[in-house]
């Protein structure tokens, strides 16, 4: 092994068998060896970045194309929310005020029919209608009494029935 | 909890769900990294805090931007620091700084006979700051080799980093060796 393939080996941090022996032979080598020996490990304590300086890489990673376009779909998605929500309670108020709406139009129309007289309704209506039956009036119709009359037994033909 | 997870994930996995607009995998990636990176660039480019702070937000912007195009085959701090080693060259030429190419006319530096170091039976923190103080003096180059390797960064992808073939990041690092040596002797004969 040569000076060049040992200093390599010394600086690579390689220890095999064939540097050892380089190494005890050869003055230069082993004084390179024993000097990175030494060194290697001597720092002093680590520096510190500022915590502004880490605050401007992170916010400057935040701000990558790929966080940015799950930022936007976030966006999106949480403006689509919101729509859907102001949506769905827009609808939900009207179908309860609706419902509401028609169940007093109901109460009303119910409170209509009880208090008319459906009877009479349906005479005025066919009156008003001219279908035939105008001498049919209340008053011609309490005439006609229901019941049988009484009948006259000084008629003959009468009492034959 | 999630973060946990996180922690366990590998670099491969986190920047998979990165990509899949999960910025927690992100914020992972980043703590891994962010002190090593930061520290490694204060090293390379001593006492230029603003010119360190700059470089390290625009190397994190242009991986956010280009993790997409990141080979899972590499090391992410080696490409990090790819990334942060053009945009200091880029400064460096913008504002026409001589520092980049000191490493051309720094080329005197001997082998030195095995000698007795002194230096290394000091105590640990002592000696650390004085290194430091040796690595500002050493040219850009060099100084990038030698802080990539205590990065464990293989030459292989140094050679990547700096533009040049694996055999010049070797001798980089053996002139940033010996140079080291000689100005830590010199720093301990001062010492007394
Ligand atoms: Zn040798």
């Amino acid at each position: 092994m040569n000076c060049e393939n040992a200093r390599e080996m010394i600086l690579s941090e390689d220890s095999s068998d064939c540097i050892r022996e380089h190494i005890a032979a050869c003055p230069d080598c082993r004084s390179l060896a024993a000097g990175w020996a030494a060194l290697k490990d001597l720092k002093p304590v680590p520096a510190e970045p500022s915590t502004n300086l880490d605050f401007k890489i992170i916010s400057a990673a935040n701000a990558h194309p790929g966080l940015m376009k799950r930022h936007r779909h976030q966006v999106l998605v949480r403006r689509f929310v919101i729509y859907a929500t102001a949506a769905s309670c827009a609808l939900i108020t009207w179908v309860v005020l609706n419902t509401i709406h028609n169940q007093a139009k109901l109460e009303q129309y119910g409170s209509f029919w009880k208090n008319i007289d459906v009877e009479n309704e349906f005479y005025v209506l066919m009156s008003e209608l001219d279908f035939g039956i105008r001498d049919i009036s209340s008053e011609a119709y309490s005439d006609i009494s229901t019941e049988s009359p009484e009948p006259d037994i000084s008629n003959p033909e009468d009492l034959s029935t | 909890m999630e973060n946990d997870h996180k922690r366990e994930l590998s670099d491969s996995e986190l920047i998979d769900s990165f990509l899949k607009d999960e910025l927690s995998a992100f914020e992972a990636l980043y703590e891994r990294y962010r002190k090593q990176l930061y520290s490694y660039l204060h090293r390379l480019m001593p006492g230029q805090h603003a010119l360190v702070d700059d470089i390290f937000q625009q190397t994190w912007i242009r991986v956010i931007g280009q993790l997409h195009a990141y080979r899972h085959n590499q090391k992410f701090l080696a490409w990090i620091i790819r990334i942060s080693h053009n945009l200091a060259i880029d400064h460096f030429r913008r504002s026409k700084h001589e520092e980049t190419n000191d490493f051309e006319s720094d080329r005197n530096i001997f082998f030195s006979e095995e000698k007795y170091e002194p230096w290394r039976n000091i105590d640990s923190s002592e000696l650390s700051a004085a290194l430091e103080q040796c690595i500002r003096k050493l040219p850009h180059d060099q100084r990038e080799v030698f802080l990539l390797r205590q990065e464990n960064i293989g030459f292989k992808e140094i050679a990547k980093i700096q533009k040049c073939s694996i055999n010049t990041a070797l001798g980089r690092m053996q002139y940033a060796i010996r140079n080291l040596q000689k100005q830590l002797s010199e720093w301990n004969f001062r010492k007394g």
